[in-house]
């Protein structure tokens, strides 16, 4: 009797100590994709881009000088 | 959001390479319904962003990332991703990347600007994100 408590309470502890973890694994996992790339009160990387017609460039460093905040969103159709 | 905000602030849509083209590893269904897939060259970049202008009714003001796709890669942004810029230059949102950041980014986004707005002034950057960054770039300097 005692010897299977014993063993229902180490095989407890075997799952709670895998889940805690994969919990971890999960946790550094999200940590490593969050922390890719630009942070908030880094410095936008200026770039110079032209619009869909072709017809006039983006310049980020004079477009900031407008004193008016952008917006980028980032995207494709897919 | 371009139509709430559109007299505080500039915004620009960025379209880059695609991130589930047909072609890829990791198709999106409707991609291969509609044979899209990676561009090979500029002018086929622009007529699929011009394709999802019309089919998105879009009327946000649109740039698009060169075939070497640098403004990408600067801005880590596969497969989607949201920032602000403040007027110093500096970040003012970072989302993360993909679903799981572009929602919350908007969301975040939002509030900042409405902020702005209210105030006419932007939203101070915290003492720990500015001090980050500043260690961040005299790193780089070296």
């Amino acid at each position: 009797m005692r010897i299977g408590l014993g063993i229902i309470a180490a095989l407890c502890c075997c799952i709670v100590l895998v889940s805690d973890l994969d919990a971890q694994r999960r946790g550094d996992r999200k940590k490593r994709r969050n922390s890719k790339g630009l942070k908030v009160a880094e410095m936008a990387p200026e770039f110079k881009l032209k619009s869909l017609d072709g017809k006039s460039e983006f310049d980020l460093a004079k477009a900031k000088k407008g004193k008016k905040p952008i917006v980028l969103i980032f995207g494709s159709y897919t | 959001m371009y139509q709430k905000y559109k007299d505080v602030a500039e915004f620009r849509m960025i379209y880059i390479k695609e991130a589930h083209a047909a072609d890829s590893n990791w198709p999106m269904r409707y991609a291969i319904e509609k044979g899209i897939n990676q561009q090979t060259n500029y002018k086929d970049r622009c007529t699929t962003a011009k394709m999802l202008m019309k089919e998105k009714k879009l009327t946000m003001p649109m740039l698009i990332d060169g075939m070497d796709n640098k403004v990408n890669a600067a801005y880590s942004a596969l497969p989607d991703r949201v920032f602000l810029v403040r007027t110093d230059g500096r970040l003012g949102v970072a989302a993360d990347r993909g679903p799981w950041g572009f929602k919350p980014g908007l969301k975040a986004v939002d509030k900042w600007l409405k902020e702005y707005r209210e105030t006419k002034k932007e939203p101070e950057l915290s003492e720990e994100a500015l001090a980050a960054a500043k260690k961040k770039e005299k790193t780089k300097k070296k």
